[in-house]
């Protein structure tokens, strides 16, 4: 603006009052005259002129109602502070569809919650008001954890208000301007606004305004969807309600701020029905994708128009690395008409859940790949994944992960409790049914070393990690847990436990309570099985049971019966302490074997461990590993699959997450010869249990049983690399070379394993000898293997049954395998299924023998 | 709440030239606007046209003691009215351009109803301007507009807050109005 001297300034002023009041012809004479020698002033004077005979009523109306307006919707100044009842007003959340939201202290009953109090707009209207106070009940109905619960509705000094619980995190617009989502996360997300919604439309609730603003996410990134069914009355103004006539009072002329979620009935005023979430729900995926609503424009008519008419833009077009199967589901949300979309939220959730899998299913193919970009910390630490449950439904959501906790009190005499209290937290976070935790495999050689918890979470695809250190002395040791997101590296939480002597004893369960609580895993009946959770009753029999677990894990002939003493030691202390008697039935089922020495027969072997596993699952008849035991006993013992499934099927029904039960019902699934159904059960062996060589093992094997030679081939090939130490790899990928005619390779293999240790492939090595026409070089594999029987009698009748078969000796082949089959010889279940006893499969003598192993 | 005595007192003040008086003295009016604002939407059905002079008048007299108030501080307390609607008027412009625009902190939510057309609230937005640039060559005539126009005070009121005679309040008035339609380039008259 142009500064005027004072004098032009009150010139001005007088030119503009003489010449308005001459009569309008006179003027521009007036002017001329007055003007001579200043054209723009004379310029200035006609235009004010010509404005103020235009705009006659221009400022007459003051703009105090509008002010009044704006000050009756924002009552932010007036409620912060105050006290509503039994609420303290501590601040201004955000303003929501019905009006603010404010986060309120309740004095009552000591709790934060929020208050959304109903729009000043609307609290005068009865009808509103009415509606608003039912819909709230029912609303108050729905119990989900991605649903934010409504605790009631108030009237207090002439407000009305909602309270809601407190939700502290951030709103999905706010997530998806931060970051592009992986796909992932996206889905992660969406399953859980499809859950809310399949639990308000199952009470025939609409949400009617499904939106990313109306969308929290906590940190820990479980969703909430606010403002169920409020919606409702805040339907659209402008348009008319076919639905509800008497709403009227709300058609205020004024505007709703965006549209560009609704559904092309909701603009249409139609009538709704559930197919409208189904849409909005499009549209809000749409933008979790894409970072772009698909409809949206400047202008209200366009986005109108879009919704009604116009295709969306393909998603794939900004984010072309999602899924395919995106698209198509997107597609099936947002069509124009609701009866071509998803019937019901249900279908969509199935169809979501199936993507998932797929995208699981990718992922977790990386175990030979990420493995090996992650070797180097993969072999530094345990990994556990808990991943939480949404009601039934399998969500992929936030996995954390637990790491070996540290032994820094310099007595290297302690590791079993490090290495126990991480197993002990692990298999009890395990044991809740919400929650989707890895298990774990011991490495050893992790331990002390620096990790960067945000390189971890990048390499494990983890969003937490927990650290712990235990320090001190035996009797005054301290477990310090951190755990840390791994997004920004920010700590959660950090705690000091005291851990020495009977400390030591309350120390699993409090860590395991705190980690529970930080991840909001929802309490209740989890909570009340974690605190019954069978443990010992003293802390020496704890402290031997983990004794007895730290030498189980190293599954060797030398630890072996050190394990087995300090579980009887456990039990000593504690007969009743149904987790010791389980351990102890692990340790008798691995002495079974010849590879763990001749400790016991095989039959005193089983005898024990079948004792004990009984007496474990008659102390707690929920206690997974039990279950697991007594399937084994039933698998390796009595060759009795139907009895060895319905254990193993028991385990997982009690904790899907304990990755034996999956291992070894793989098992039984192949013997009977169910391969595909095997594959699947070894691959969740496997996904639960990544790094383990013996679950990578079963995986790869499970292909093999199934004949299917190319996918095998590529298993092995990484797990080999993978774990170049692990000979029973090697062994089974030999197995494989067989069943390819790869000779060579076969040969290769076997021969460097039978030169590292002659008890072992030896078996092998000569059946290859002889299906190539060596022989010489088989018989002579024969006779040191008969040498080494004489010796140590260690060596398995089916082993000899191997090298006559490739022999061409059929009669002796049968032979031995009978003598394997009166034995027991667990493996030997394996012939059905197994391609090397192809060549004797077609013998009469096969169909006994099969009949003897109680094979259907 | 602070007591009617400390209003008046500050009112008082303010009206004998005490500027920090005036300070101290807009957030308790505002408080009350607001209060009264709120109830007043309650009780009424919405969409009426508020007789908003009557409503700032109950805001003064809840406010100020009345037995210790002097004639010219109830026109004094308009125009405090009208300084405070101007801000809050334009500050809701300004968010709701912000959010119209996308992305903005304060985003109401989408189906939170706006209650002044996009168009009026533009104009609000163009006349705090242009009433910026008025204050810039004569700030009396500036003030006198906020007081007409956000405070909804009569001739006569103004007339008394700014002690002139009534003729000069309506004399200039007429100029400012001129001025500022001028000075917003406006053409049509399209005052809803």
């Amino acid at each position: 603006m142009k500064r005027m001297m004072n004098k032009d300034w009150q010139h001005l002023q007088s030119l503009f009052h003489e010449a308005l009041s001459l009569k309008v012809e006179d003027r521009a004479a007036y002017l001329a005259h007055k003007c001579v020698e200043d054209v723009a002033l004379r310029e200035k004077v006609e235009a004010l002129i010509e404005a103020s005979e235009k705009q006659e009523d221009f400022l007459e109306q003051p703009a105090l109602s509008l002010g009044m307006r704006v000050l009756s919707s924002d009552s932010t100044e007036e409620l912060t502070g105050q006290v509503l009842g039994s609420f303290k007003i501590l601040s201004l959340l955000g303003n929501g569809g019905m009006g603010d939201v404010y986060l309120a202290q309740d004095a009552q009953l000591g709790r934060k919650v929020a208050l959304k109090f109903l729009s000043a707009k609307l609290v005068g209207d009865q009808w509103a008001k009415r509606q608003f106070t039912k819909e709230a009940q029912a609303v108050a109905m729905l119990d989900h954890p991605n649903i934010c619960t409504v605790y009631g509705f108030e009237e207090t000094d002439g407000h009305s208000f909602i309270i809601m619980q407190y939700v502290e995190g951030e709103r999905l617009d706010q997530v998806i301007q931060k970051k592009e989502l992986e796909p992932s996360e996206m889905l992660f997300l969406a399953i859980q606004i499809a859950s809310a919604l399949s639990e308000a439309h199952a009470h025939g609730i609409i949400h009617r305004d499904i939106k990313p603003s109306n969308i929290m996410v906590t940190a820990n990134r479980q969703l909430k969807v606010l403002d169920f069914g409020l919606a409702k009355l805040v339907k659209q103004p402008s348009w008319p309600s076919a639905d509800e006539p008497s709403s009227n009072s709300l058609q205020l002329g004024f505007i709703p701020g965006t549209i560009s979620y609704m559904s092309p009935e909701q603009l249409r005023g139609q009538r709704l029905d559930y197919g409208t979430d189904i849409f909005s729900f499009g549209v809000v995926f749409y933008e979790m994708i894409s970072g772009k609503n698909p409809f949206a424009h400047d202008n209200k008519a366009e986005t109108i128009s879009s919704i009604l008419v116009s295709q969306p833009p393909p998603v794939r077009s900004s984010a072309p690395n999602i899924p395919r199967e995106f698209e198509r589901l997107l597609q099936k949300c947002l069509e124009k008409e609701a009866s071509e979309r998803y019937q019901s939220v249900n279908e969509l959730l199935v169809e979501l859940e199936a993507i998932q899998k797929l995208i699981d299913g990718e992922r977790r193919r990386p175990w030979y790949t990420s493995v090996r970009a992650a070797a180097a910390l993969t072999l530094l630490l345990l990994l556990i994944i808990v991943s939480t449950f949404i009601y039934s439904y399998l969500t992929r959501p936030h996995a954390i992960a637990i790491l070996p906790f540290a032994n820094e009190t310099g007595d290297v005499s302690l590791d079993y409790l490090s290495d126990g209290l991480t197993e002990n937290i692990i298999g009890r976070l395990s044991g809740l049914s919400k929650v989707r935790v890895k298990a774990f495999s011991m490495v050893s050689g992790y331990k002390g070393r620096q990790l960067d918890p945000q390189k971890i979470g990048r390499d494990l695809n983890v969003d937490i990690v927990v650290f712990g250190k235990l320090s001190g002395t035996k009797d005054s040791l301290s477990l310090q847990t951190v755990m840390i997101n791994t997004a920004d590296g920010s700590q959660l939480w950090t705690d000091s436990y005291k851990a020495g002597g009977e400390e030591l004893f309350h120390t699993e369960e409090d860590v395991s309570r705190q980690i529970i609580s930080k991840l909001e895993l929802w309490p209740g009946r989890d909570e009340d099985r974690l605190s019954v959770k069978p443990r010992a009753r003293n802390p020496e029999a704890y402290d031997q049971f983990m004794l007895g677990r730290y030498y189980w894990r190293f599954r060797d002939k030398t630890n072996i019966p050190k394990a087995i003493d300090h579980f009887q030691e456990a039990i000593k202390l504690d007969p009743l302490y149904a987790q010791a008697y389980a351990g102890l039935a692990d340790s008798y089922v691995l002495l079974n074997t010849a590879h763990y020495g001749n400790i016991l027969t095989t039959r005193e072997a089983m005898e024990k461990a079948e004792y004990a596993a009984n007496t474990a699952l008659e102390l707690d008849p929920n206690l997974p590993e039990a279950h697991t035991s007594v399937g084994v006993i039933n698998f390796k013992r009595h060759w009795n699959w139907p009895e060895a499934e319905k254990a193993f099927k028991r385990a997982i029904e009690i904790n899907s997450n304990f990755a034996p039960a999956h291992y070894w019902y793989s098992h039984v699934l192949a013997i009977t010869g169910r391969q595909r159904e095997a594959i699947t059960e070894s691959e969740l062996a496997n996904s639960l249990d990544p790094f383990s060589p013996l679950t990578n093992l079963n995986y790869c094997r499970s292909f093999y049983y199934a004949r299917d030679n190319e996918r095998a081939a590529a298993c092995f090939e990484r797990l080999v690399k993978d774990h170049p130490d692990y000979k029973n790899g090697q062994y089974v990928q030999g197995l494989v070379y067989l069943s390819r005619g790869m000779y060579q390779d076969a040969t290769r293999i076997f021969e460097k394993l039978y030169a590292a240790d002659k008890s072992s492939a030896g078996a092998v090595l000569g059946y290859t000898y002889g299906v190539t026409g060596r022989r010489d070089d088989a018989l002579k594999v024969l006779a040191e293997m008969e040498a080494l029987k004489s010796d140590q009698s260690d060596i398995p009748p089916q082993e000899f049954a191997i090298i006559y078969m490739g022999l061409g000796d059929k009669d002796r082949a049968f032979a031995w395998l009978k003598k394997a089959a009166d034995e027991h010889f667990a493996p030997l279940a394996f012939i059905g299924v197994d391609p090397l006893f192809d060549s004797i499969r077609s013998d009469a003598r096969f169909a006994d023998l099969y009949r003897s192993l109680k094979l259907p | 709440m602070s007591s009617p005595l400390e209003i008046t007192e500050l009112l008082t003040n303010w009206c004998d030239g005490d500027q920090t008086a005036l300070e101290n003295l807009v957030p308790l009016v505002e408080r009350e606007l607001h209060r009264l604002a709120h109830s007043f939407m309650n009780r009424e059905r919405p969409g009426h046209i508020l007789e908003t002079t009557a409503l700032v008048n109950e805001a003064f007299i809840r406010l100020v003691n009345q037995d210790r108030v002097r004639w010219q501080n109830r026109a004094h307390f308009f125009g405090i009215a009208g300084q405070i609607m101007r801000r809050v008027l334009r500050n809701y412009a300004r968010d709701q351009r912000r959010i119209r625009r996308g992305g903005g902190a304060l985003q109401v939510s989408l189906s939170d109803v706006a209650m002044i057309s996009p168009v009026k609230l533009e104009e609000v937005l163009a006349i705090d301007e242009a009433l910026e640039g008025l204050a810039a060559i004569d700030e009396q005539m500036s003030r006198m507009m906020e007081m007409r126009y956000y405070g909804g005070l009569s001739v006569k009121e103004t007339a008394e807050v700014l002690n002139i005679s009534t003729s000069k309040v309506n004399r200039d008035c007429k100029f400012a109005r001129a001025w500022l339609a001028d000075a917003m380039g406006i053409d049509e008259a399209d005052d809803e």
